[in-house]
């Protein structure tokens, strides 16, 4: 018996030196394929982008009037001034601040509140009405209470980004916590599992699938729910500087704030489904 | 045998379930003694209440009427001294099958050097050497099963109910497999509770033959397996007494499902 053998399956190189002469020839011809077909679709992309860029460019001023659209060049030039003049950082920051203190809060209360009741068969079945008629609730209509009750600053979008992310973390740890399968448990306790193993050991891991959905979903919502609470009243963040900049007629500097939204939100999600793929590589 | 000396003792069990709203009876009147380091099989038509049997020896569930005695006592809920080979293979899907097979013996705190030289030999014993570091969904039913049943054997349980273990391998890794539980049996002086359907499974593994009877069941013959030990699984079937008790036990059985088939 060798535990080394067991221990290793194939590594990627020796995977490769067991390749016969024939497959080798075969899997670079398929890999120059690959690559032929991924050059094509970026240089595609690559003049998509420029067609749509230069059209906004070319509508802008020609077509329609720069107020309404403003124009490529004019975006570029206010994000390289709000780069240089702080004022991008400033905002960021706080939006940033205000998502992450927000999803940090609310998705611990999620978890830990969604598995408690998920565990609790009476718990659960006697306040289900109450969760249910929550869940239903569009969370951001609390908007305008935060800010009753909290002011126009930092708390009030940790509050709503809080709310937010709880009740989707919420309901995906409490059904995670509720479709542990009995069957493993009972498994598992006959080996001589108490209650701690069972939850480090089962409940834990089985839920944990439900549980980082919830928090993937919810990263997104996060943002949503801080710059929903910087539209509604703020004095700083990207929320607050969109609002601004349109109420000012300044197009420009609406855009700008869109466009580092969605780059924000690009770069979060990618974090998030790069961590769900190591968490989930059994599935 | 007394009851005393029975490692696993029914007496006068019944189980009924409740399913869409009407009862139905699962086992009943059942009384049997399952000596300690006995391997015991049990074979009956499908749906008949082997596995309730089991479920009842593990502490999983109770008798509605009757008691389920191990070790003298009434068992404990849940019986830690069994280990259960389920039907379904509940292997853990977020843990490799290294980590699978070493879960009991985590569980008893065993050192990391032993787990490792303990697991590494029952996959070895269970052909699934290579396969240490692979998820369950890369497996086939077969192997899952072998898992599980590794699983079991690592730890040396005092007792294994085993419920159909072999029932998804293809002949010729059964009959290994089949070797390899008697070769194990033989050393450890395991107790068992074998559940199959398969009768000359149960010859050739078990020291009695337990028929029982379709819905509700009942125990319908008790055969005792009179071939000598130890046994050599590959050529069992071809001793004289193997198929008196096949032809015996296959009459039982048909009668079973014959009234199965009719009703």
């Amino acid at each position: 018996m060798s535990i080394a053998a067991t221990e290793n399956p194939l590594t990627e190189n020796e995977a490769k030196a067991r390749r016969t002469a024939a497959e080798t020839a075969e899997a670079s011809k398929l890999a120059a394929a690959r690559r032929k077909r991924g050059t094509a679709v970026w240089l595609t992309r690559i003049v998509l982008f420029g067609l749509v860029v230069g059209g906004w460019e070319f509508v802008s001023g020609n077509l329609i009037d720069p107020f309404w659209i403003s124009s490529p060049s004019d975006t570029a030039a206010r994000l390289g001034e709000w780069m240089g003049d702080g004022t991008l950082w400033l905002h960021s920051a706080a939006t940033l601040q205000a998502m992450a203190l927000g999803f940090l809060v609310g998705a611990t209360g999620g978890v830990v509140l969604g598995f408690t009741l998920g565990r609790s068969k009476f718990a659960s079945d006697v306040l289900n009405p109450l969760i249910i008629a929550m869940n239903s609730l569009p969370k951001l209509a609390l908007a305008p209470l935060f800010i009753l009750w909290f002011g126009v600053g930092l708390e009030s979008k940790v509050g709503l980004t809080a709310v937010v992310v709880f009740f989707l973390v919420f309901h995906n740890s409490y059904s995670g916590a509720r479709n542990v399968d009995q069957e493993l448990l009972d498994v598992v306790a006959l080996m001589g599992a108490r209650g701690r193993d069972k939850l480090f050991k089962v409940i834990i891991p089985s839920a944990a699938t439900w549980v980082f959905t919830g928090l993937r979903l919810a990263v997104p919502y996060s943002l949503i729910g801080a710059v929903i609470s910087e539209i509604t009243a703020s004095n700083e963040g990207l929320g607050y500087l969109l609002k601004r900049s349109a109420n000012t007629f300044d197009t420009a500097g609406t855009f700008v704030a869109i466009v580092v939204l969605m780059v924000v939100a690009v770069v979060i999600n990618f974090a998030v489904s790069r961590a769900e793929r190591y968490t989930s590589r059994w599935m | 045998m007394s009851e005393g000396s029975a490692l696993i003792s029914f007496r006068g069990i019944a189980k009924r379930f409740e399913h869409d709203g009407s009862m139905f009876t699962a086992v009943e009147d059942v009384q049997l003694d399952v000596a300690p380091g006995e391997f015991c099989c049990v074979v009956g038509p499908s749906g008949c209440g082997k596995s309730t049997l089991l479920n009842m020896s593990a502490g999983l569930m109770e008798p509605s009427a009757g008691t389920v005695h191990y070790a003298g006592s009434p068992v404990p809920k849940p019986n830690t001294k069994v280990g259960y080979i389920t039907q379904k293979d509940n292997v853990l899907p977020w843990r490799t099958v290294f980590r699978n097979v070493a879960l009991p013996l985590e569980l008893r705190q065993v050192d990391k050097a032993e787990i490792r030289e303990r697991v590494s030999a029952m996959l070895d014993l269970v052909g699934l050497t290579g396969f240490a570091k692979a998820y369950p969904r890369q497996l086939s039913g077969g192997m899952r099963k072998r898992v599980a049943l590794a699983r079991t054997l690592v730890y040396e349980p005092e007792a294994i109910l085993a419920d159909e273990p072999f029932g998804a391998l293809d002949a010729q890794l059964k009959t290994i497999l089949q070797a390899e539980l008697r070769r194990i049996w033989e050393r450890t002086g395991t107790t068992f509770i074998f559940v199959t359907h398969d009768i000359g499974e149960a010859i050739t593994l078990g020291d009695r033959v337990v028929v029982m009877s379709q819905r509700p069941g009942r125990i319908s013959m008790v055969c005792d397996v009179d071939i000598p030990r130890p046994r050599d699984v590959f050529k069992v079937r071809f001793d004289a007494r193997y198929a008196e008790l096949f032809e015996q036990l296959w009459s039982a059985l048909s009668d079973e499902v014959e009234q199965e088939l009719a009703s």
